[in-house]
């Protein structure tokens, strides 16, 4: 569904993405892990339409990005600061989203009550959003990017300052969503939220897709015997002389 | 490899790898357009309108404004039907020529304008993830454009068009009317939309040619300052047509210029039509309105077209790279430094010079300031110095409370928290913006009054001027800091396309420069007129008075929102004071616009005239109370009308007894010592009128004035001062303001008439005080004013009869 060949992006002397290979099948849940300041949430607006690569091509649901009215009815999109406005109550803004999407209105109003309702929302709902927590407002932006029920979900940072309860929650959301088979493309630093969550993982380093593989795969690859956890393979992984010196672990690449 | 070569085969042949089938996702709804245009326009409007106490207080600056500004709105409105009067008498033969020349010059003003502001409203979207993931580019763009035209409807479009609509009243002529409506509304929107097509091109071919930032903004600056000459020259160029066209001696024609006019100006005769001055319409004319039509499609096709490339292109500017005007390791230096508002400033100062375009509103006043110079340059060459020497000073007082004063909350944006909970005082950072701003007035204002002593002015005068303007460089900056405050823009806004700044409210923007252009203009003109002139001394004191007023209540404002931020409000004796007497100035300059404007208005004489007029007085009173109440975030709970009890009834006669008592007293003493008294303008009108006015009077005085004095001087001032200082001096303090905006209605050349007939106001308004102060009920002081009222006129009047 996500298919990219050397995507790149440069800003002026900065090269934001660099190269980057991907492909990510049908209904796959891929993470999309890095540092802050690594590119995923350039690589993700890439993969949105919202910005147009220097070089090389993608693909999503079968269009090249560079066709963006082709594109857009296939994906949702939740950056990492949801879209929403103020001046809207929950309700208003999840029917004003339907209505930009050509939602009938019957199916709409039923699909914003049932997931109101999963994630705890149905009260709040007639409440303007600027009364809204950052977690309430996450909620609304996720309920907004999957209302249309699209192919391909794209999520910058989903669980973005929630408590625990609402990280759970919305973690559950989306697990239940990839069961229904839409493709997710999840970017995180967070590395429970990817444990749990993806069948793949990339790794971006400074622009860089370092590494792919299943969790397990990764955790594997970590060389230090006393702690095999994703986080010291990340830590390893994103190490700053092994990825300048150029010479990464060769065990570690896991691409085909 | 082989597979990197089909697939790059494959795109080169328009393919792309993994291509699905159609029939392998889901049907997607086709959202209609029309339905996503028109929500995105309302979901546009409804935000841009959301911040609700910001929004409630514009509203009371705005209605205060437009009630100041009603007599020349009428004037305006007045003069359009005077002038289709004209025209239908055959007076105005050169019109058509004037209006063939001028109209293009007007439509591409309008169009400089839109295309100046077109990143208010097509870049600066600021749920774009959303919208830009959601739907057609092509449909966001219209729903963008839809919002703002909805937005300049009411103060654009609607004003235009009462215009025509009054000219072809005076014209007589409804094909004039519904032609020329149609005619303005289809200019304005080619003007806007050409702008904005514009715009946009101009934009996107600025940033294309890969020029690094400081060039790109130093081309956007061209542009401004090329369309702020434009303006001005334009606008003085009017300017001067219009002080020259003094209608009994100069006639249009002869201004008009010689030779064919434009051919697209032939769309003149759109807006005359049916008057005598155009039979028909010619071929040429025509042909002229629909080329002009016709741009509306195509200029919405290529803002629909381009602005998407826009929006992609906008982020590929060289905005990551690091900022290399930081001047790293310099340690500052100065006196200054010493003070606590001299860190707070040093810290300002550093953080504009780094970041000028926190301040780049100021291009707003280099057009307005511009246009001054300009206009004494093509009106008469000599007086260029005394021009640049004007608007050096208007620009000085204007960038003394513009630069950095007027938005003292929303600058510091996300900050504000900090300083709030900072050890430093609400007052240190305050000061320290009006110490910076009072510096940068100062530093234009000294060099302009230099240039305008150049004028012959004596040397007490040009010292006086000079004393005066210097000191209202920091009136003007701390006015500013209560405006600002009253009106902050808290919201990141975008300003010429490209910077990510915090505006202050445009509102704010002319409020300030009205004010303190009104204040400043009125006291230096005092000053030099010359002593003999009876009101000089009175305007200068009462200008002195409400300068004062406006620059320290201002202040205390400004520091009182600064410092309790968050929390209820302390009482401040001073500024509650300032707020009584400035509510009361405003309340009166309010009446006096209204008043006029209804003399304006009002064809006829007698009666229903004085009724009109009489009631159009004391809305205006009645205004600056309702303003008042909104600005504060009451509601109409804080008016205290109940149904009186037996108590209140007890109450209201003794207060009669004791107001008319005072009358009975004021009268003995006036006849036992044979002191001057001074008459009410209005009971000379009524002498002769008959019982029919009087009882009109009557019933004036018991349904309009006494409720609405009452309203404003007790319900909403007494209220309010008696939060901050005890009862007793409120209910004084309240008598001595209503004795005093009473002064002009007892005008008499003979100050000692005046202070005579004001003192048993001022008691008998102690009484009413006193009764609202027991009873908190409104009804009871406005019937014993009332009733009081028609006793003292039926003593006066109804012996004359």
């Amino acid at each position: 569904m996500i298919y990219t060949e050397g995507l790149t992006k440069r800003y002026g002397d900065i090269l934001a993405v660099d190269h980057i290979d991907l492909r990510i099948d049908a209904g796959t849940v891929y993470g999309f892990l890095g540092p802050n300041g690594a590119g995923k949430t350039t690589t993700m607006q890439l993969l949105t339409t919202l910005e147009t690569p220097t070089e090389g091509h993608a693909t999503v649901a079968g269009h090249p990005t560079t066709d963006r009215e082709a594109v857009k009815p296939h994906i949702g999109y939740l950056p990492d600061t949801p879209p929403v406005y103020d001046a809207f109550t929950g309700y208003e803004q999840l029917e004003y989203v339907a209505t930009l999407r050509g939602l009938d209105d019957e199916v709409a109003s039923g699909r914003i009550d049932r997931l109101l309702a999963r994630v705890g929302l149905s009260e709040a709902a007639n409440r303007r959003i600027d009364t809204y927590s950052q977690g309430m407002r996450q909620k609304v932006g996720l309920i907004q990017s999957v209302l249309h029920e699209p192919g391909v979900l794209f999520l910058d940072e989903p669980t973005n300052g929630l408590d625990p309860r609402a990280a759970r929650e919305v973690v559950d959301l989306i697990n239940e969503l990839s069961e229904t088979g839409t493709t997710i493309f999840l970017s995180t630093h967070i590395l429970p939220v990817v444990e749990e969550l993806a069948n793949t993982v990339g790794v971006l380093h400074d622009g860089t897709l370092l590494t792919e593989g299943t969790p397990a795969e990764l955790v594997q690859r970590a060389t230090s015997d006393e702690d095999q956890s994703l986080e010291q393979a990340f830590l390893e992984i994103t190490a700053d002389d092994a990825h300048l010196s150029g010479e990464t672990d060769p065990s570690l690449d896991t691409r085909p | 490899m082989s597979d990197r070569q089909t697939s790059d085969e494959k795109w080169a042949a328009g393919q792309s790898p993994l291509s699905v089938s159609e029939s392998d996702l889901p049907e997607r709804p086709t959202p209609s357009s029309l339905a996503v245009v028109f929500a995105i326009s309302q979901a546009e409007r409804r935000q841009h309108d959301h911040r609700h106490t910001a929004t409630r207080r514009k509203k009371a600056i705005a209605y205060v404004s437009a009630g100041v500004l009603l007599p020349l709105l009428v004037g305006m409105v007045w003069g359009a039907y005077r002038f289709g009067q004209m025209v239908e008498t055959g007076e105005l033969d050169g019109l058509v020529h004037l209006a063939r020349w001028y109209l293009p010059v007007l439509i591409t003003i309008y169009a400089l304008s839109s295309m100046l502001d077109v990143s208010k409203r097509l870049q600066d979207i600021e749920r774009g993830a959303l919208l830009r993931t959601a739907v057609r580019d092509r449909d966001i763009v219209f729903g963008l454009v839809l919002a703002d035209l909805r937005e300049s409807a009411w103060y654009l479009f609607g004003p235009a068009v009462i215009l025509v609509l009054a000219f072809a009243a005076g014209a007589g002529s409804v094909l004039l009317a519904v032609v020329g409506t149609a005619a303005a509304i289809v200019l304005m929107l080619a003007g806007m939309l050409v702008g904005y097509a514009v715009g946009v091109g101009g934009r996107i071919i600025i940033t294309r040619v890969g020029l690094s930032g400081r060039l790109q903004s130093a081309l956007g600056g061209v542009g401004s300052v090329a369309a702020f000459l434009v303006f001005a020259a334009v606008g003085a160029f009017v300017g001067h047509t219009g002080a020259r066209l003094d209608l009994g001696e100069t006639s249009p024609a002869q201004l008009a210029p010689s030779g064919p006019p434009l051919p697209i100006g032939h769309y003149a005769d759109f807006f005359f039509v049916g008057t005598p001055l155009v039979d028909g319409l010619s071929s040429l004319a025509i042909a002229s309105g629909v080329a002009i039509a016709a741009t509306i499609p195509v200029s919405t096709w290529a803002t629909a077209t381009l602005t998407p490339r826009l929006w992609r292109l906008e982020r590929t500017t060289d905005s990551k790279q690091p900022d290399r005007s930081i001047d790293d390791g310099q340690k500052r230096e100065g006196p200054w430094l010493d003070y606590r508002w001299g860190h707070v400033a040093d810290g300002l100062v550093r953080r504009t010079i780094r970041q000028p375009r926190r301040i780049l509103h100021v291009v707003y006043y280099v057009i307005g300031a511009g246009y001054i110079a300009t206009s004494a340059a093509i009106i008469e060459p000599t007086l260029l110095p005394t021009g640049i020497g004007a608007a050096l000073v208007v620009f000085g007082i204007w960038l003394a409370g513009g630069a950095v004063c007027l938005n003292p909350l929303g600058e510091e944006g996300s900050m504000l928290d900090q300083l709030v909970l900072a050890d430093y005082s609400a007052s240190s950072f305050l000061q320290a913006r009006l110490v910076v701003g009072s510096a940068i007035g100062l530093a234009l204002v000294i060099p302009g009054t230099v240039l305008l002593a150049v004028r012959p002015l004596t040397p007490l005068e040009a010292v006086a001027v000079g004393a005066t303007l210097a000191i209202m460089v920091p009136v003007s900056s701390a006015i500013a800091l209560g405006v600002g405050t009253l009106l902050p823009k808290t919201e990141p806004g975008r300003l010429l396309g490209k910077f990510d700044a915090r505006p202050p409210e445009r509102l704010a923007i002319l409020v300030h420069g009205a004010l303190s252009t009104a204040l400043m203009a009125g006291a230096v003109a005092l000053i030099i007129a010359p002593p003999s002139d009876p009101i000089r001394w009175g305007g200068l004191a009462v200008i002195a008075l409400a300068t004062a007023i406006a620059a320290d209540g201002s202040y205390r404002f400004a520091v009182r929102s600064f410092s309790e931020y968050g929390r209820p409000t302390q009482p401040d004796p001073i500024y509650a004071l300032e707020l009584a007497v400035g509510l009361a100035l405003v309340g009166m300059v309010l009446s006096n616009s209204f008043e006029l404007t209804a003399a304006i208005v009002v064809p006829f004489s007698g009666l229903s005239a004085f009724t009109i007029i009489f009631v159009a007085a004391f809305a205006g009173w009645a205004l600056a109370g309702v303003a008042y109440l909104l600005a504060s975030g009451r509601t109409w709970s804080y008016i205290d009308v109940r149904r009186p009890t037996a108590s209140d009834g007890r109450y209201l006669v003794l207060g009669l007894v004791a107001s008319l008592t005072v009358y009975a007293a004021f009268i003995g003493i006036v006849v036992a010592f044979d002191l001057p008294t001074s008459t009410q303008t209005l009971t000379d009108e009524f002498v002769g009128g008959g019982l029919s006015w009087f009882l009109a009077l009557a019933v004036l005085v018991m349904l309009v004035n006494a409720p609405v004095e009452e309203f404003l001087f007790r319900n909403v001032i007494q209220k309010r001062l008696a939060d901050a200082i005890a009862e007793r001096w409120a209910i004084l303090a309240v008598a001595v303001i209503f004795a005093a905006v009473h002064i002009p209605v007892y005008f008499d050349p003979n100050p000692g008439a005046v202070a005579v007939t004001i003192t048993p106001l001022a008691v008998v308004a102690l009484v009413w005080g006193w009764l609202y102060a027991r009873t908190s009920n409104l009804v009871v002081p406005a019937l014993c004013h009332g009733l009081y009222n028609v006793v003292v006129f039926g003593v006066v009047i109804l012996p004359a009869l």
